[in-house]
């Protein structure tokens, strides 16, 4: 009986503490996973002073930043750099849209009409496999709509890219560049870029394409031939 | 209480897990965004049900930089280059080369030993040893040549800018030209919207034009009038698909038909009407930006197939 009481007692002490230590070991995992979440996050450097303020990419979201869509000057000299992606190295994963600190990204599909064959089936704007050639929704590549296609002569067609919709998710870039001239590249817009120190895509890009040009030659598009001639 | 706490490390493993993995896509090569499901690779795989049993052997030129194929009545290979011309047996013993004034787009043999050699924006006919016999004017001052074919009495020189195929004759006059829309079925004309434009004779001397917009192969007559035409457009293995296919045709000895495609890099063959036999080469033996497979087929129906960007020419053998 005392045997059976001591090894009652002992077993709810056992299990108190197990208890006890479980707590504690969640709050050790959670601690790691908090840090490990900020060690990989860059903190916002943003200055106290309004006249050193500028956009780092440090910000999960720039609502946070008290300086939003003030960047350093848009002067367009060749000292001073801005952010541009290189078409040629661009793979088309899909984090310019995901990972630039505006929503929707300044990065947007620009078309080379000077390059684009005007092909009745154009792989940028419908999807592999599309059964009728119209402009229904789930026909077109463009998660957002936004490539228009306009009808010249048979069978030529014009596209062309409505800003405003284009979140830079390049999906119409990856099936013209696979299937057609690759007149479609994306390219960091300038008049909505805000320039961070630090790009925030640029930090995830898979393929290291974006780099610092001079802001007076921001664009970087692929040469005729680059690619490919086809 | 053991099984409790086995319970409890397991929860334990699983939510570190759960915490690495939440940190971990952004720092793997892969793409963690859904956007990137459209997979390229998926549609580039051949499918082997449709691959036709051929043995392939290479032959390699002396010359670099390959950018045309030819084959002479008595099958040997002619490659052209951007400042040469060689011509080869089809083991690979070396014939004999001579330079030429500009990089070579195109070549056509002639039945008499002579070889054709369009440059951009001309034609020029050589002796089979080198001699420059003849430099024919050029047709049109935006002219560029992507494809010859010679009959005994017609050349034919397709011109992609132009979208024209002209016809010749062999002292190098313009007989005329055809441009795809009188008596085709829509009017359209050759629709190219790359420089890949092929055209082939075939033994009765009519001449068949790749319509790479259109997806499909056109047969016009010795004048140029339209016969008809077969091809269509789709992603499965019997279609053409991309912004411009076929990029490059030639026809067997038996009438059969070779096509190449660019974008998704097949050699293909269709009947002689235009039914798909089989696919030769798939994706998988070509690099992913290979382009510009020109094509020729010997009088014993060996395909021979360049490719530039090795620098040498693929022979293809029934099994």
């Amino acid at each position: 009986m005392t045997n059976g009481k001591t090894q009652g007692k002992g077993a709810s002490l056992t299990r108190r503490d197990f208890l006890r230590g479980l707590l504690r070991g969640v709050a050790l995992v959670g601690l790691v996973g908090l840090g490990a979440k900020m060690a990989l996050r860059r903190r916002c450097v943003t200055s106290a002073d309004p006249d050193k303020w500028k956009v780092c990419g440090g910000c999960p979201d720039l609502s946070f930043c008290p300086s939003p869509g003030q960047p350093p000057d848009r002067i367009a000299d060749s000292t001073r750099k801005v952010w541009q992606l290189d078409p040629a190295k661009c793979v088309q994963c899909g984090r310019c849209a995901t990972n630039c600190v505006l929503q929707p990204s300044a990065v947007k599909c620009v078309h080379r009409f000077e390059m684009c064959g005007y092909c009745k089936l154009c792989f940028g704007y419908f999807l592999p496999g599309t059964p009728v050639l119209n402009s229904g929704a789930e026909n077109q590549m463009c998660p957002t709509g936004a490539i228009k296609r306009a009808f010249i002569e048979n069978p030529y067609h014009e596209y062309s890219i409505d800003e405003a919709l284009c979140i830079g998710c390049g999906r119409c870039v990856k099936g013209c560049g696979a299937f057609g001239n690759g007149s479609l590249v994306l390219q960091v817009r300038h008049d909505l870029c805000v320039n961070c120190n630090e790009c925030s895509i640029a930090r995830h890009c898979p393929s290291g394409a974006f780099r610092q040009v001079p802001a007076d030659a921001p664009r970087l598009l692929m040469q005729r031939g680059q690619k490919d001639v086809s | 209480m053991n099984k409790i706490a086995q319970l409890i490390l397991v929860a334990l493993i699983v939510m570190l897990a759960l915490t690495v993995w939440r940190f971990m896509p952004e720092r793997t090569g892969e793409c963690a965004n859904p956007e990137c499901r459209y997979d390229l690779n998926v549609l580039k795989k051949t499918d082997t049900n449709f691959l036709l049993q051929a043995q392939v052997h290479w032959v390699k030129p002396a010359l670099t930089n390959l950018t045309a194929l030819a084959i002479t009545p008595d099958d040997r290979i002619i490659v052209g280059a951007s400042r040469g011309i060689e011509m080869l047996f089809q083991d690979g013993t070396r014939l004999s080369g001579f330079p030429v004034s500009g990089p070579v787009h195109c070549l056509a043999a002639a039945s008499d030993g002579g070889i054709l050699v369009g440059f951009k924006d001309h034609i020029e006919l050589y002796s089979g040893d080198g001699v420059r016999k003849a430099v024919w004017k050029s047709p049109d001052p935006k002219t560029v040549l992507t494809s010859l074919a010679a009959s005994s009495n017609v050349v034919y020189a397709a011109d992609h800018v132009n979208r024209t195929v002209w016809r010749f004759s062999w002292s190098g006059e313009v007989l005329g030209r055809i441009n795809g829309k009188d008596g085709t079925p829509d009017k359209t004309g050759f629709v190219v919207p790359s420089a890949f434009f092929d055209v082939a004779v075939a033994a009765d001397g009519s001449v068949w034009i790749a319509n790479p917009g259109m997806h499909r192969v056109e047969h016009y007559d010795a004048e140029g009038t339209y016969l008809s035409c077969w091809g269509v457009e789709s992603m499965k293995p019997d279609g053409f698909c991309g912004c411009c296919n076929p990029s490059n045709i030639a026809l067997t000895p038996d009438g059969d038909f070779v096509t190449s495609e660019k974008h998704i890099v097949r050699v293909k063959r269709y009947d002689t009407d235009g039914r798909f036999s089989g696919i030769i080469s798939g994706q998988e033996e070509w690099g992913k930006d290979a382009v510009g497979l020109d094509l020729a087929v010997d009088s014993k129906g060996r395909i021979l197939v360049l490719d530039p960007s090795a620098d040498v020419v693929r022979i293809y053998t029934k099994r």
